[in-house]
């Protein structure tokens, strides 16, 4: 079971991503976004599985000039930046929290 | 190949999480390691998605069939639904559009490729598109001791066929198998054949209990008079029909030449009639004639010779590899018998057909069918067996869009360059005539005949082979065997 819980500070949102980061995880995490927010901080500690919607999603969201920070993605995350080949335009090191 | 579950599902992206789920637990259990399974949960994830998003744009409310397969050496799921028409090739995933406009057309389905070891898509027509993903288990060390099995087994079988026993045994009895007896079929394997056999479920006490109390499979064991198994036999009933294929059959070195393996045949035929099985098929590879010639002195009759039939692997009295994949004969033994049936034959295999009926003393009316009005829609079942690169089309129903259907799915396949496609065409379906003078244009030849096969139907079997084939080392028992390898032979040689 896939389930989304958000907080929202300011320009800013909380998100922890339970189960997978899929098509729906990215509709859910769409609703729940309003124009002012410009910072996502996503915990996916407890998400087992992310699929090219989930990184597709989170690409779109860095190119249109947002700021991220993923908490303990999926090891399954890195081999598909890998193989989309878009490592190479992501600062993961900025953008992976300790 | 078992099918383990199927979905009907609804078009509905709540529905990726949980399948992607059961497909993660499920592969753990056929053997992926959990990181192989999490790469294949992914590949159904894409697959979804992507037929959520592009065949059902706009609507929720379709369903689509989600089968999971396994077997011994990889785990399959097959995706079937009838959304709006889209290719996967036409959908090339480029990095440089993805970053500088934005555009990620094709990265599911780049990601599908990556995570399975195949995946092939099935355009079947107005019979909508099916898509197959399968993922390889990992068992490198067993490939190793397949190639030593194949060996050690003709070894085997040639110190069977010409050596005296070492233990004159007296006396010995045979029994059906229970799940009891799981343990003791371990070790006759394990004794026999070291930790060689192919079929690594026979080692597993647990997994033969699983499958004798399912009825998955059944058999006898024989004992001496002390209680040591020494000989083991089972057949293994096919799902769709009332045959079984007899398989696994071993007896201890050291007590051969005693008639242990004749009294094990002979109570499987028993077992087979209390079971009203209509017949037993046993497949018999053609490098040597040891298995047709163990099947020849049961009453088996050899009905079809099938090319190509399982991937190279070594031999004993070969140098090398065998040189080319293996063909393999398949003998039937009626066991009950059977109503007359009326069967429509294409003229060009009409004799050869008769003569294989006559042979297996099966009584049928032949009758040359004729035109009528075809259904809508054709119904055609595909298996495909990753290992040797071969599939199975088993036509149902003849629909009036036959041609193009069975063209689309022939041209899908040979996309993945197979070794073999079959076919297999229903000989009670009055249609059968006419519609197989329509696929002529598909370089189809013979295979032969495989009485009750599906759905306890007779078939015609049909092959397309891909492979260069040396007919003078594939090695036929009987008279007639050698008759349907003569005519394959030159259909094969003149094949455009």
């Amino acid at each position: 079971m896939n389930t989304v819980t958000t907080r929202k500070e300011g320009k800013k949102l909380t998100i922890t991503v339970r189960g997978d980061f899929n098509l729906r995880t990215k509709k859910l995490i769409l609703s729940r976004i309003n124009p002012a927010v410009n910072t996502l901080i996503i915990n996916l500690m407890d998400c087992e599985r992310i699929d090219s919607e989930g990184v597709i999603f989170l690409h779109r969201w860095l190119k249109n000039g947002n700021s991220l920070q993923l908490i303990e993605p999926p090891a399954i995350f890195f081999e598909i930046l890998e193989l989309l080949d878009l490592d190479r335009s992501w600062d993961l090191k900025k953008i992976i929290a300790d | 190949m078992s099918m383990d579950a199927t979905f009907h599902i609804s078009t509905d992206e709540k529905i990726i999480n949980p399948v992607c789920d059961f497909t993660h637990s499920w592969g753990v259990n056929c053997g992926l390691t959990k990181g192989d399974a999490l790469r294949f949960s992914v590949a159904v994830s894409e697959l979804i998605t992507d037929i959520i998003l592009f065949a059902f744009p706009d609507d929720s409310k379709q369903t689509l069939e989600i089968k999971f397969f396994h077997t011994f050496d990889y785990v399959e799921i097959v995706v079937c639904e009838l959304g709006e028409p889209f290719d996967p090739d036409l959908h090339t995933y480029d990095s440089q559009k993805a970053i500088n406009d934005n555009n990620f057309d094709g990265a599911g389905f780049l990601l599908i490729k990556s995570f399975c070891d195949d995946f092939s898509f099935i355009n079947k027509g107005k019979e909508g598109k099916e898509f197959r993903l399968a993922k390889y288990v990992q068992i490198h060390e067993i490939d190793e001791l397949l190639q030593q099995s194949a060996e050690q087994r003709e070894s085997e079988l040639q110190s069977d066929e010409n050596q005296d026993s070492t233990v004159n045994l007296k006396e010995f009895s045979v029994t059906r198998i229970r799940t009891t007896d799981a343990v003791d079929i371990a070790k006759i394997f394990y004794r026999t054949y070291g930790y060689t056999y192919n079929n690594e479920d026979i080692y597993l006490p647990k997994k033969i209990e699983s499958s004798v109390l399912a009825k998955d499979k059944l058999g006898v064991i024989a004992r001496k008079k002390d209680g040591e198994a020494i000989g083991y036999f089972a057949v293994i009933p096919k799902n769709n029909s009332r045959i079984a294929k007899v398989a696994e059959a071993v007896v201890s070195p050291g007590y051969r030449r005693n008639g242990v393996m004749s009294s094990m045949m002979e109570h499987l035929i028993e077992i087979a009639k209390s079971r009203q099985l209509n017949m037993l098929l046993g497949e018999a590879v053609t490098i040597h004639p040891v298995s047709q010639k163990v099947n020849n002195k049961y009453g088996y009759t050899t009905t079809a010779l099938q090319l190509a039939s399982t991937v190279n692997v070594k031999y004993k009295g070969f140098d090398e590899d065998y040189p080319q994949p293996v063909s393999v004969a398949l003998d039937f033994l009626p066991i009950l018998p059977t109503d007359k049936n009326t069967v429509f034959l294409p003229d060009k295999y009409s004799d050869i057909i008769l003569e294989t009926y006559d042979k297996l003393g099966i009584d049928v009316n032949p009758d040359a069918g004729s035109n009528r009005h075809l259904a809508e829609t054709s119904d055609i079942d595909l298996e495909i067996n990753y290992s040797s690169s071969s599939s199975l089309i088993v036509v149902k129903r003849y629909g009036s869009d036959f041609f193009n259907v069975l063209s689309d799915i022939v041209s899908s396949l040979e996309e993945k360059s197979p070794n073999t496609l079959l076919l297999d065409l229903p000989l009670e379906n009055r249609s059968t005539p006419d519609q197989f003078k329509t696929i002529a244009a598909l370089n189809f030849i013979y295979c032969g005949v495989l009485p009750h096969y599906h759905f306890n139907a007779d078939f015609l079997r049909l092959q397309k082979v891909y492979s260069d084939i040396d007919f003078s080392i594939i090695d036929i028992y009987s008279d007639f065997g050698n008759k349907i390898k003569s005519l394959i032979a030159d259909e094969y040689r003149n094949n455009p």
